[in-house]
C-alpha cells in the first residue's frame, strides 16, 4: 500500500515537473492583451463573419501555446459603406494588439482607388498577419447565350465592343475586377451589368438575361446546370471544382489569379514581439487539421495559407492590378 | 422538395423552436392587444431581440409574433372598443356590440377560433404555393422585376387606406428617402454628406423603428399618461357553441381565402383584409341588417381574413423581396440582419431555414389560440397598462434597436429624424406604410430599371423595345396602368358611405 502511494506521488511530481518542460512557452515574456478585438467589416452571417468564427477559437489556443496566457478573441460586425466603416475603424484602432481584423481583398483597394477611404494609405496603415482564404473567381457561359463557347462570346466582344453582357456581383467587387483583368488580357470589350449580391446575379445568369456571368466557387457549384461553359481564373485547377478547366487551359490566355480574398491584418505600430505571435497563431492554426475540416464543411474555400510577409506581397500584388485595371473603371465611369 | 418539407417540420419541432414560437405568439398577443402597439411596431422592436439568435430561430419568433399580434389586437377591441390594432377595426364593429350584449364570451371564442382557422388555411396555401411561386420567378428578368415594383407601388395608390393622393405622396416620400446612398449601378454616392453611416442608404430597420415607433411615442405623450384605466368586463364561456360554429363556417373558409388573396397583393394589409372579409360576408347572409349590431359572422369573416394575411403577406415577400406592407417590411428587415436575401434564389438557398419557419407559423397560431382560451382573463389585463408606462417603454427599446443594428450612434439620429417626419405625417392623417414601400422598393426599381437601360443598350434597342419583347413584361406593364387607371377613377369619386375610415397607421 505505502509502496503504490510512494509511486503515485512520485508519478505525479514528475509529471508537475516535466508539464512545464514538455508544454514550455515559445514567448512566455510576450503580453497578451486579456481580449482581442477582432472587426469584421460585414454583418454577422456573411462570409467573412463565418471566416472570422471559425479560425478564432484555435487561433485563441495557438496563442495561449506560444505565450502561456490565455486570451479572448472576440468578432465585432461594423458592416457599413461596403466595408469602408469597418476597415477604417480598424485602421484608426489602439495599435496595441487589442485590435486585429480581416481586410478583403480586392475591396480594400478597389474603395480606395474609388473614393477618400478613411484607412488610405491601406498598404501602409494595415500589417498582414495572415490568409488562407482565396475564392477564386469562374467565368461561365449562360446556357441560352447565343453564342456556344466562351472563346465565340471573348470575339464577339472584340468584333463588336460592348454587345456581350456579363453579369456579376457589383460594382468595384472582385468579380468586376476579373471582368477587367479579362478585358485587357484579350482586348474584349464587355457591358457589365452589376447586382446587388451573388445571389441576384446568379439568377438572372440562370435566366439568361446576361450572356456571360462572373462568379466564386459557389456560385458556379449552385448554377452549374445553366451555364455552357466555365473557367477558372486561376493558374491550377481548384479542388473544389475539378472539373473546371483554367482560363489558360479554356481560352490559352495568361492572366493570373483573381478571386475573392479574406486575410487577417493588424493595424500598422502594434508592436513586433505581438506581430510575430499572432502570425506564428495563425500559421498554427491554418495548419491544424480541425480547423480545417470545419472549415471546408462551412464551404469556406482555404488554399494554401501566407502568413506574414507573404501575405504583404499579395497584398502589394492586389494593389497593383488594381492600379492597373484603373484606367478601364474610369472609361467605365465606375471611378471617377 | 418533400423532403425538404419534411426535415423542416422536424426542425420547427425541436424543443427550443416550439419555446420560441410559443414565447412570439404570446409576447406578439400581448403587444397586439396592447392599444398603440401594432403588429409592424411590435416586429420592429423585437428585430433586434434577435440579433443574436440563429436565422431559422430569429425568422420562427418573428414569424409567431406577427401571428400572435394580428389576433391580439381584437381582444382589446372586442372588450373596450378599442382597437390593439388597425387590423382590429373591423373585428371590434360588431365584437364590441356583442360584448355590450353580454355575449363577450361567444365573440371572443368565435374571435380566437376564426383567427386560428383564417392563419393555419394562409399557412397551408404558403406552404404548398411560395415554392411553386418561386421556381415561375426564377424566369423573372430586370425588365419584369422593375415592373412588379412598380405595379406595387402603384397599388399603394389604388387601395391603399387613406385618399389614393396622401398615399402616393407618402410613396414618394419614401422613393425620396431612397435614393440616399450609393447608386446602385455606378456606386456613386448622392446625398450622403461625406457621412459613413448613409452610404449604404438609410438602412431600413432603422426607418422603420423611427417612423412607427417615436411617431407613436409622441402620440402617446399627447395623452395625460394614466388615462387608460379602464374597467375590463368580466366575460362568460368562450365556447361558442357547436351550433353556432357549423352556422360560421363557409363564413370563415370565405374569409380565410380572401385574406390569403389580399396579402398576396402588394399594398393591401389585414385591416383592408379585415373589412373585404366582413363586406363580402354581409353580401352573402341572410341577416345583412345585422351587422354593425352583434353579428357573430362579422367578427367571424373580419378575424379569419386578418390572420389568413399572414400566410399570403410572406408569399410575394419571400420569394421575390418585395414586402406588399409594413409587417412584412418589417420581417424583411430581419431576414436582411441574417444574410438572407429574399427572392426567388431564397428556397434553393436557404430551404433549410425557409421550410421551418413556415412549419412553425402552425404552431404559432395554435399557441396564440390555445393561450387564449385558457388565459385570455390575464391577456386582456395588458390593456390596463397606462400609456405613460408604454410610451417611454418603447422609446427606450427603439434606441436600443436602432443602435445595436449597427453599433452606430449617427443610427439614432437617423431614427429621431424619420420619427418626427412620421410624427408630422401622422398629424397630417398620411399613411406610414407606403414611406417604407418606397424605401425599400425605389432602390429595387432604380437598380432594375438602370439595368435594363444598360441592357437595351447593349442589344442595341430602345428602353421600349427591350420591354415590348416578353409577354410577361408586356402584361405588367399593363396591370401597371389598370391600377393607376384606376386609382385616378377612385381619387376623383366621393367618399361612399360603405367605406369606413380607418386609422392612418397601417398593418
Amino acid at each position: 500500500m505505502k509502496t503504490i502511494t510512494g509511486w503515485l506521488v512520485t508519478l505525479f511530481l514528475s509529471l508537475v515537473l516535466i508539464y512545464p518542460v514538455l508544454a514550455a512557452p515559445k514567448y512566455p515574456d510576450v503580453e497578451v492583451p486579456g481580449t482581442i478585438r477582432v472587426i469584421v467589416a460585414y454583418n454577422a452571417g456573411g462570409s467573412s463573419d463565418a471566416l472570422a468564427r471559425v479560425t478564432l477559437p484555435t487561433w485563441e489556443k495557438a496563442i495561449e501555446d506560444l505565450t502561456g496566457k490565455s486570451t479572448s478573441a472576440i468578432v465585432v460586425n461594423l458592416p457599413g459603406a461596403g466595408g469602408e466603416v469597418g476597415w477604417t475603424s480598424l485602421s484608426h484602432a489602439q495599435a496595441d494588439g487589442s485590435t486585429i481584423g480581416i481586410i478583403n481583398l480586392p475591396a480594400v483597394p478597389i474603395v480606395q482607388a474609388a473614393r477618400d477611404a478613411g484607412y488610405e494609405p491601406w498598404l501602409e496603415k494595415f500589417t498582414a498577419l495572415g490568409v488562407n482564404v482565396i475564392d477564386p473567381n469562374v467565368i461561365r457561359l449562360g446556357s441560352r447565350s447565343k453564342y456556344n463557347t466562351l472563346a465565340e462570346a471573348i470575339d464577339a466582344a472584340k468584333q463588336n465592343p460592348g454587345s456581350v453582357t456579363v453579369g456579376a456581383d457589383g460594382p468595384l467587387s472582385d468579380d468586376h475586377v476579373a471582368m477587367y483583368a479579362i478585358e485587357k488580357a484579350t482586348g474584349a470589350k464587355f457591358t457589365f451589368i452589376p447586382y446587388s449580391g451573388g445571389s441576384p446575379a446568379n439568377r438572372s445568369f440562370m435566366s439568361g438575361e446576361v450572356d456571360i456571368g462572373i462568379g466564386n466557387v459557389f456560385d458556379h457549384v449552385k448554377t452549374k446546370t445553366s451555364a455552357k461553359e466555365a473557367a477558372v481564373l486561376l493558374n491550377d485547377r481548384y479542388p473544389l471544382i475539378e472539373d473546371v478547366p483554367t482560363v489558360k487551359e479554356l481560352l490559352g490566355i495568361e492572366i493570373g489569379e483573381f478571386g475573392s480574398t479574406r486575410g487577417f491584418a493588424a493595424p500598422t505600430g502594434t508592436p513586433e514581439p505581438l506581430v510575430q505571435v499572432y502570425r506564428e497563431a495563425f500559421a498554427a492554426t491554418f495548419n491544424d487539421e480541425d480547423f480545417q475540416s470545419e472549415a471546408k464543411k462551412r464551404n469556406i474555400t482555404i488554399v494554401k495559407p501566407r502568413v506574414g510577409d507573404e501575405f504583404t506581397k499579395l497584398m502589394e500584388e492586389n494593389e497593383r492590378i488594381t492600379q492597373d485595371l484603373l484606367q478601364l473603371f474610369i472609361d467605365g465611369g465606375f471611378i471617377k | 422538395m418533400l423532403e425538404q418539407i419534411i426535415e423542416g417540420a422536424l426542425v420547427a419541432f425541436e424543443l427550443r423552436h416550439i419555446l420560441l414560437a410559443f414565447a412570439g405568439s404570446v409576447l406578439g398577443t400581448l403587444l397586439g392587444a396592447l392599444p398603440g402597439v401594432s403588429a409592424t411596431l411590435g416586429i420592429a422592436l423585437l428585430v433586434p431581440l434577435t440579433f443574436a439568435m440563429s436565422p431559422v430561430a430569429a425568422l420562427i419568433f418573428l414569424g409567431a409574433v406577427y401571428c400572435g399580434a394580428i389576433y391580439g389586437g381584437s381582444i382589446s377591441g372586442i372588450l373596450l372598443n378599442v382597437p390593439g390594432t388597425p387590423a382590429a377595426v373591423a373585428t371590434m364593429l360588431d365584437g364590441y356590440q356583442m360584448a355590450k350584449q353580454g355575449k363577450g364570451g361567444t365573440a371572443l371564442g368565435i374571435d380566437i377560433i376564426s383567427s386560428f382557422v383564417g392563419g393555419q388555411i394562409s399557412v397551408i396555401v404558403l406552404l404548398f404555393g411560395a415554392p411553386i411561386v418561386a421556381i415561375f420567378a426564377l424566369e423573372i428578368r430586370s425588365a419584369e422585376f422593375f415592373w412588379i415594383v412598380i405595379f406595387a407601388m402603384s397599388t399603394v395608390g389604388a387601395i391603399g387606406s387613406t385618399s389614393p393622393l396622401k398615399g402616393i405622396i407618402a410613396a414618394t416620400l419614401g422613393l425620396a428617402i431612397g435614393v440616399i446612398g450609393s447608386h446602385p449601378m455606378t456606386g456613386a454616392l448622392r446625398f450622403t454628406f461625406n457621412q459613413p453611416a448613409l452610404y449604404e442608404g438609410v438602412p431600413v430597420v432603422t426607418a422603420l423603428v423611427g417612423l412607427f415607433s417615436i411617431s407613436q411615442v409622441l402620440i402617446l405623450a399627447e395623452g395625460k399618461g394614466m388615462e387608460s384605466q379602464m374597467n375590463v368586463p368580466s366575460v362568460g364561456s368562450l365556447w361558442p357553441g357547436r351550433r353556432l360554429l357549423w352556422q360560421l363556417k363557409n363564413t370563415i373558409l370565405r374569409s380565410s381565402l380572401i385574406g390569403t388573396i389580399v396579402g398576396l397583393i402588394p399594398g393591401a394589409g389585414a385591416d383592408i383584409a379585415a373589412f373585404i372579409g366582413r363586406n363580402e360576408a354581409r353580401r352573402y347572409s341572410k341577416t345583412p341588417e345585422l351587422f354593425g349590431k352583434g353579428a357573430p359572422e362579422g367578427v367571424a369573416a373580419a378575424e379569419a381574413a386578418n390572420n389568413a394575411v399572414v400566410g399570403g403577406s410572406l408569399i410575394p415577400m419571400l420569394t421575390l423581396g418585395i414586402p406588399g406592407n409594413a409587417v412584412t417590411a418589417a420581417l424583411l428587415g430581419g431576414l436582411l440582419i441574417h444574410g438572407l436575401i429574399p427572392g426567388p434564389m431564397l428556397f434553393q438557398e436557404a430551404p433549410d431555414v425557409l421550410y421551418p419557419f413556415i412549419f412553425s407559423l402552425f404552431l404559432a397560431n395554435l399557441f396564440f389560440a390555445v393561450t387564449a382560451f385558457f388565459g385570455l382573463k390575464y391577456v386582456a389585463k395588458v390593456v390596463l397598462v397606462p400609456q405613460g408606462i408604454v410610451a417611454p417603454v418603447v422609446a427606450g427599446l427603439a434606441i436600443i434597436g436602432a443602435y445595436s443594428f449597427r453599433n452606430m450612434g449617427f443610427d439614432i439620429w437617423i431614427m429621431f429624424g424619420m420619427g418626427m417626419l412620421g410624427y408630422v405625417l401622422r398629424k397630417a392623417d398620411y399613411p406610414l406604410a407606403p414611406i417604407i414601400l418606397g424605401i425599400i422598393l425605389g432602390p429595387l426599381a432604380e437598380e432594375n430599371l438602370d439595368r435594363v437601360m444598360t441592357l437595351a443598350k447593349a442589344a442595341n434597342l430602345s428602353l421600349m423595345g427591350y420591354f415590348l419583347q416578353r409577354w410577361l413584361t408586356i402584361t405588367l406593364m399593363s396591370l401597371t396602368i389598370f391600377t393607376l387607371v384606376y386609382s385616378l377613377i377612385r381619387g376623383s369619386r366621393k367618399p361612399q358611405s360603405a367605406t369606413v375610415q380607418l386609422p392612418a397607421e397601417e398593418d
